[in-house]
């Protein structure tokens, strides 16, 4: 959803942040579903380690707060924000309709966890929109 | 709102990334300030009208 100019520091420190949590994320996810298989824990634990993969995915969130705040270029900060709530409107509106068509016309279940990637689509489409207009002319 | 930043620029034979540089902030947000798309915060206004030595309202003017 943001540009990557490096040279700016509140984006260099949203980037190393980002990876932090998607490699955390990487490597909370497939060992959580590991032990899950392989140990059968009690029911506690298991609402526990269901629970762990979504900590760097809130992180994220957590992140985007961070450089909202670092970014020091109001305008990038007006796109990012305008980005955010493209992406929470098509969001809502996407799961609104589509639970709608799994109560009455039987549709595939949307999984939950799909809503935070779908939400990162739309504010990503709407990133390229704004590019298209934001698109500088001069020189 | 309008605003004579382009002529302010050519004046100092700056490009939008001189002044972009200038400001602290990316090209493109000189770009859309400077083509009427993005009203900046009255700090950078300010901060505008220091670097260019001119009164705000000399910068930028209302449309209406």
């Amino acid at each position: 959803m943001l540009g990557c100019n490096l040279k700016n520091p509140a984006m260099r420190h949203y980037v190393i942040r980002i990876v932090i949590a998607m490699t955390v994320y990487a490597a909370l996810l497939p060992a959580t579903i590991v032990t899950l298989q392989l140990t059968h824990p009690q029911r506690a634990i298991v609402l526990a380690l269901s629970i762990l993969p979504s900590i760097p995915i809130i992180a994220v969130l957590v992140i985007v707060g961070l450089y909202l705040k670092e970014e020091t270029d109001e305008f990038q900060r007006m796109l990012l924000q305008q980005s955010l709530l493209w992406g929470m409107g098509c969001t809502l509106a996407f799961i609104s309709i589509w639970g709608f068509l799994e109560m009455f016309a039987h549709v595939r279940h949307l999984p939950l966890f799909y809503v935070f990637p779908i939400f990162w689509l739309f504010g990503g489409i709407s990133r390229a929109i704004q590019r298209t207009k934001y698109r500088s002319g001069d020189e | 709102m309008n605003n004579r930043l382009k002529v302010l620029r050519a004046e100092r034979n700056w490009s939008q990334a001189d002044l972009a540089g200038r400001l602290q902030v990316s090209r493109q947000s000189v770009n859309a300030i400077e083509t009427g798309r993005f009203d900046p915060s009255l700090p950078l206004a300010f901060k505008l009208a220091r670097l260019f030595e001119r009164p705000i309202e000399e910068i930028f003017t209302d449309e209406a």
